[in-house]
């Protein structure tokens, strides 16, 4: 009888949630039903979600109640028996619950690798919590210089969360909205820092690297040019003083040691490539100086293949609004059209870019004339959505650059190799692209061609712009076929039988 | 009263009109000059201004709202004056006093006004009528027939009766008597009268009918002779001028040759002929025997049996399938039993050979009914062509009837039980039959539903008669039926195919119906083959985005997909709403599909023939099938280990690259043979596949293929560039291990690619822009000029100009009267202001002179009182 059992499953569990919450309420009361404390905490070992949720709901529940109201307060923690003994009964009571605290604390940072998405989340929002009580409210006597985050706790958290064994990619994104106040941010990098640090570098890394991206992935700096930071969760440290979590330029540079130290790391091939790929929008505009990145980025941009390509938009950063100095960048781009180009994914991004290079009019005609034969070379190759990029492309080359346009128009000379491809696309199989190559008889209009739309054309949309029209008229052939592999004239005939 | 006043308001209206038609002062107008005068152009609303008018008529209206807001501005209140005519200025005090008397004296009448029967003016009607005319009696009925109908009382006993008869005189009796009795009395009295009206009514009809009868009488006596003559004056006799006439009027100008049938006829005799087989079947297959005179009229029609009585005695012999005697299955004719197992032999026989003229009919492609005839001779045991055999049977079967006639009534008994078994017999016959009509399918489930009890040969014969039930000129909606028939039938095709052993000849067979039907109605079947077309390339992109990119080869059915689409469709031309979209997918798959095994071979290759059967007669370029075979040709040559050949995407220069290497030391026996579809698509066991044989001839028909678009390409200008990647592939070949035939292909190919491009390539020009116009001076003149200005570009630019345009007007005068409305607050608050200040003037001026005078009266009584009294 399953059903019943679940049945009774359900029941129990109901139970259980209601005894959970009466004796919250009666620890809350009273101080005699201390030990009510004790039960919750060993039910929290149950198996059952909804037990568990419970259990997190009630601790939250005590433990924000106690924190608030300095009952775990202690001047200073007795070490040795003897001081425990020293203590009064009210001393003694707190440090026992100072000791059930840290059990409570340990059974949740377990629970942040439950299984459970909710139990997960459930956790760390109750654990940041946490950290966030006892920053406002510490639980032992600081000197002014200390600040109120409790470190030790949000460490352990952390630590938990960029673990080595599960991948908690979904987990740290929920954790995002915590990094946006400037001292979580703070000691989040501080921790990633030093743990990256400490890990030596060795291949069996891949899920922490996966999550310590995830991590990274989410840091942002506030984009303000105000030096003070005031966004705190825990108490505010004194503002007058400097200290490094409350400037930005401190946590600027732990950024950027962190993303450095990062990227010192052996990478799998798809984290490397996400890196990439968010490496000019989310990282160098916080970092303190990014031609720090300009090896890292050298390097990739010499891997070749797709990682080049996703290494040029970084690049181009480096070398637009930093200076970067970069020998043969044209040469090196030049390498990349190549006809697997047009198969990549990355495929509108790389000529997003490749457009924004050759934009400037101060490059030598030859240079630009070589791309654009190098472009009608590859136009041989490649398929229709490609050519719906490239010609376009070719075309405002050639509007941008006059000087370029000997390629086509050279009354002298019996030789010009360019425009022999064009025409031979004139007689491709799909009418856009024939009306494209068509164009080029045509003179030249003023404007560029905008290639913003036909940069993300893929085939399929090609097709379902074909499907897409209104049938007006469909021609037939007029001739009767004679079976499936058609009449004499058929083609198909001299090579297939039917069996 | 009321007239006066209404003279009074009319001189008044008319008195206003005059004060408005004030005399323009010409100072007052400006007038906007028109720079040119243009013939045939509407005159603009402006051409004349009175600025001044304008000005204080946009002041007024200023005052009227502006002004008032500015004075409430700090006011939340609001207090609206309802009187009467309060704001009217055109009104007389007067009058407006008198109207709002009126008004409230109107207010307390209202009311009791509707019940008070004085008032003249409201008219009481009657059933729409009014009741002064009905008083009036203008309209008077007929009170006889009147009363008939309605059942009326007459008026005299209704006047004695209603309110009491008023004075007149009643008898004691009658007031003695109570109601009930007098109503009866009444009803008796009624229906008396009516009674007696009804009789004099009939007695009068009567007595004009015995007039008139009398009359009649009369009248023949008076004129009776005259009208005889007329009447029996003796006809005249035609003269030979008339008959002649009336012979030629008469005479058949041509005669009427027996009429050819039109289509729609033939459809329809079509149709009947098969419901009429249809519905024997079914007598048939419940066991009900029809007569044997009925049963010797039956006769059997061939499909295209052309009506004209040519085979029809020679069918009436030899059809014996359906006829009985004496509860005796006529088929075997009594023939023994020899015999029997000869035309069975022949059946089989002329089984083979309705296969084989199966094939005749694809590659004649004139006569669908073919097939039809076949099947039905196949029903009717293929009888047909023995002739010779039966014209003798048929005798022997006369006499064999004739000794049989008198040993009937002796095997009466045994008759019957024989006669039972037999028509069970005749019975499951009947039902192993086809049906001759069928509905047609919406759905395929409704068709594979209907095809499923019966194999191969006959769902084609199924389907044949699906489409004869229902030729379009049969029914109104017959056309559309077999529009979605069309649409069932495609996936039919793919359904065919994907069988594990594809049912190829049946895909043979149904291509000239869907080709017909595709005939029929070309934009349907587009539509349908596009909407299939959509829907497999849906399913490959979906593919495609799974695996990262990387699609795969299609199956049997897709591929003969295409094919149906160069089948039905021209695949010349330049923008078909079918091929184009094909045509793309095609090159999607190619271009994107990674060659894995030895059957995407087979598929690669097949797409690319069907490429090249789709640009045999354009001529164009694919770039995808160039660099599919190049891929080919790459599998198949020897590789340098330590070198990277380049080659384009899907092929990659590492991991399984050696499909169509060579394994064995040497091929040269090999046989070349083309391909056969149902040997490779269908093939199970793909390591079957994997010999020297098989690769062999893939790379021979590659090369073919190349062979083949060269010559296509040869034209084209980049002929040398498209190529040189495939020269240098073909010398990687190894062309040792191949027999003499690949060889000698291979060295035409190479040879092929190394012909020099023989147009030589053309100087290349710009075309150079036209030189801009020079303004002309002359009018420009259009030709059909219809009173408007023509603007250029698509519409939308049109519209978006025009509302920008008037976004812009408005936004002006938007300006414009935010303006003059604070320039008008402002005079009005420097009014204020000045009126305050008058008035502090006046005021401070009347204290000045107050107290002067003040001062003055003291003075002089000071200086009174100073006087010394003299």
């Amino acid at each position: 009888m399953p059903s019943n059992t679940r049945k009774d499953v359900k029941f129990s569990n109901k139970n259980e949630i209601k005894s959970i919450k009466s004796k919250t309420k009666e620890f809350l009361c009273d101080r005699k039903n201390a030990n009510c404390l004790v039960d919750i905490i060993s039910l929290s070992e149950s198996e059952e979600e909804e037990v568990i949720l419970a259990c997190i709901r009630a601790f939250y529940n005590i433990f924000s109640n106690l924190i608030t109201h300095g009952s775990m307060y202690l001047e200073r923690i007795p070490t040795t028996k003897d001081d425990v003994e020293d203590l009064s009964s009210e001393e003694q009571y707190r440090c026992w619950l100072r000791e059930r605290y840290s059990d409570v604390s340990q059974r949740m940072l377990e629970l942040i690798t439950h299984q459970l998405s909710t139990v997960q989340e459930l956790a760390l929002c109750t654990l940041m919590k946490f950290v966030a009580a006892e920053g406002q409210n510490p639980l032992r006597k600081l000197s002014e210089k200390h600040l109120a985050f409790p470190a030790v706790l949000f460490e352990k958290l952390l630590l938990t969360l960029l673990s080595e064994e599960i991948e908690l990619r979904p987990l740290i994104v929920r954790f995002q909205e915590f990094l946006e106040y400037d001292d979580v941010r703070y000691y989040a990098m501080k921790i990633a820092h030093k743990v990256l640090k400490e890990k030596p570098n060795h291949e069996q890394l891949d899920i922490y690297h996966g999550n310590v991206y995830a991590l990274l992935e989410q840091l942002s700096l506030p984009a303000t040019d105000e030096e003070k930071l005031i966004n705190f969760m825990t108490k505010m440290p004194d503002t007058n003083a400097s200290l490094k979590i409350n400037t930005l330029r401190d946590q600027k540079k732990l950024f950027t040691s962190l993303w450095l130290e990062f990227l010192r790391k052996r990478l799998p091939t798809s984290l490397y490539k996400k890196v990439l790929v968010i490496l000019h929008d989310k990282v160098m505009p916080y970092m303190t100086s990014p031609l720090l990145l300009s090896d890292f980025l050298t390097e990739s941009y010499n891997i070749g293949g797709a990682v080049s390509l996703l290494a040029l938009n970084g690049l181009f950063m480096l070398i637009h609004t930093y200076n970067l100095d970069y020998p043969d960048f044209y040469k090196k781009l030049y390498a990349l059209f190549e006809p697997n180009v047009f198969h990549v994914k990355y495929r509108a991004r790389f000529f997003h870019l490749a457009d924004l290079f050759l934009t400037s009019t101060h490059l030598p005609a030859y240079l630009v004339a070589a791309f654009a034969k190098r472009l009608s070379r590859l136009a041989l190759t490649v398929p229709p959505c490609g050519l719906l990029i490239i010609l376009p492309f070719i075309y405002n080359l050639l509007i941008r650059h006059p000087s370029c346009r000997v390629l086509i128009h050279r009354p002298d000379t019996t030789k010009g190799e360019f425009t022999l491809l064009e025409n031979t696309l004139q007689n491709h199989y799909h009418h856009e692209v024939a009306m494209w190559a068509r164009k080029i008889e045509q003179p030249f209009p003023k404007l560029e061609f905008p290639l913003a739309d036909v940069l993300d054309l893929t085939t399929d949309q090609m097709i379902e712009k074909e499907m897409k029209k209104k049938i007006k008229e469909v021609p037939v052939t007029f001739e009767a076929p004679y079976g499936l592999l058609g009449n004499k004239e058929h083609r198909l005939q001299d090579y297939w039988a039917l069996e | 009263m009321g007239k006066k006043r209404k003279g009074g308001i009319s001189d008044k209206v008319r008195n206003t009109k005059k004060s408005d038609e004030k005399k323009t002062n010409p100072f007052e107008i400006k007038v906007n000059r028109q720079k040119h005068d243009i013939l045939g152009k509407k005159i603009a609303k402006y051409d004349k201004g009175r600025p001044g008018v304008a000005r204080s008529r946009a002041i007024k209206k200023r005052k009227e709202t502006l002004l008032i807001e500015y004075q409430n501005r700090g006011k939340a209140n609001k207090f609206i004056d309802k009187r009467f005519g309060e704001h009217d200025t055109k009104m007389t005090l007067e009058d407006k006093m008198l109207k709002r008397f009126a008004l409230e004296r109107q207010k307390t009448q209202d009311k009791p006004s509707s019940f008070n029967l004085n008032e003249e003016e409201e008219e009481l009607t009657h059933y729409g009528q009014s009741l002064s005319r009905i008083e009036k009696f203008e309209d008077p009925v007929d009170s006889d027939e009147d009363e008939e109908e309605s059942g009326k009382i007459s008026g005299d006993l209704v006047a004695d009766e209603h309110f009491g008869g008023f004075l007149t005189k009643k008898s004691d009796e009658e007031t003695n008597k109570s109601w009930k009795e007098r109503m009866e009395e009444l009803i008796v009295k009624s229906k008396k009268e009516k009674y007696e009206r009804k009789t004099e009514k009939e007695k009068t009809l009567e007595m004009t009918e015995k007039l008139d009868e009398e009359w009649k009488s009369l009248r023949l006596l008076m004129g009776g002779s005259k009208h005889k003559d007329d009447a029996q004056a003796p006809a005249k006799k035609a003269d030979d001028y008339d008959i002649t006439v009336r012979e030629l009027a008469f005479e058949i100008k041509g005669k009427p040759s027996d009429r050819l049938k039109t289509e729609e006829e033939l459809a329809k005799e079509e149709k009947e002929r098969l419901e009429k087989l249809e519905a024997d079947r079914l007598r048939r297959m419940k066991g009900v025997f029809p007569d044997e005179e009925a049963e010797k009229k039956q006769v059997h029609f061939s499909a295209d049996d052309l009506d004209d009585g040519f085979i029809l005695n020679k069918e009436d012999e030899e059809r014996f399938h359906v006829s009985y005697k004496d509860g005796q299955l006529l088929t075997p004719f009594g023939k023994d039993q020899s015999e029997l197992e000869d035309t069975e032999e022949e059946k089989d026989k002329d089984d083979d050979d309705d296969d084989d003229d199966d094939d005749d009919d694809d590659e004649d492609g004139e006569e669908e009914e073919n097939g039809e005839e076949n099947s039905e001779e196949e029903e009717s045991g293929g009888e047909d062509n023995h002739s010779d055999l039966e014209s003798g049977d048929e005798e022997g079967g006369e006499e064999e009837e004739d000794v049989k006639e008198p040993s009937k009534q002796q095997q009466a008994k045994t008759d019957i039980v024989t006669d039972l078994k037999k028509r069970k017999k005749v019975m499951e016959e009947a039902r192993k039959e086809l049906p001759y009509t069928f509905p047609v399918p919406l759905t395929y489930e409704e068709l594979v539903d209907m095809l499923e009890p019966y194999d191969a040969d006959d769902q084609l014969t199924v389907i044949q008669r699906i489409r004869k039930c229902h030729h379009p000129s049969l029914a109104e909606g017959n056309k559309e039926k077999l529009e979605t028939f069309f649409t069932v039938l495609l996936p039919y095709l793919g359904d065919l195919a994907s069988q594990e052993e594809p049912m190829l000849k049946s895909i043979n067979a149904l291509i000239s119906h869907l080709y017909e039907l595709c005939q029929m109605s070309p934009i349907k079947a587009g539509q349908a083959v596009r909407d299939l077309m959509e829907e497999k390339q849906d399913e490959f992109s979906q593919y495609c985005q799974r695996k990262g990119g990387r699609g795969i080869f299609p199956k049997l059915d897709m591929v003969l997909y295409f094919k149906l689409v160069s089948l039905l469709f021209p695949t010349s031309d330049l923008k078909h709403p079918v091929v184009t979209p094909t045509m793309l997918f095609m090159g999607q798959i190619l271009a994107k599909s990674p060659v894995q095994s030895n059957r995407d071979i087979f598929a690669g290759l097949f797409i690319c023939t069907l490429f090249l059967e789709y640009i045999s007669l354009s001529k164009r370029y694919v770039p995808e099938v160039i660099n599919f075979l190049r891929g080919l040709l790459f599998l198949a040559s020897k590789k340098d280990p330590n070198k990277l050949e380049d080659v384009v995407h899907p092929f990659k220069p590492v991991g399984k690259v050696d499909l169509l290497e060579i394994k064995g030391k040497t091929a040269k026996s090999v046989e070349i043979k083309p391909f056969t579809i149902s040997q490779t698509f269908a093939c199970k066991d793909l390591r079957q596949l994997s010999t020297d044989e098989f690769r062999v001839c893939a790379t021979c028909q590659s090369l073919r293929l190349l062979q083949e678009f060269a010559v296509l390409y040869e034209d084209l200008p980049a002929y040398k560039e498209i190529f040189q990647p495939l020269r240098y592939i073909c010398s990687k070949l190894p062309t040792e291990k191949y027999p003499e035939k690949v060889q000698k292909q291979v060295s035409d190919l190479i040879q092929q690619l190394e012909k020099k491009n023989q147009n030589t390539r053309n100087s290349l020009t710009m075309q150079k822009r036209p030189p801009p116009m020079l303004k002309m001076f002359e009018p420009k003149i259009e030709e059909s000029f219809d009173g408007r200005k023509k603007r250029g570009g698509t519409r939308e630019f049109r519209d978006k100009q025009r509302l920008l345009h008037k976004h812009k007007k408005e936004m002006k005068s938007a300006v414009r009267e935010l303006r003059k409305d604070s320039q008008f607050l402002a005079r009005q608050r420097l009014e204020e202001r000045m009126s305050r200040d008058a008035e502090r003037k006046r005021k401070v001026k009347e204290i000045y002179g107050m107290l002067a005078s003040q001062e003055g009266e003291f003075k002089a009584m000071k200086r009174k009182k100073d006087k010394p009294v003299i």
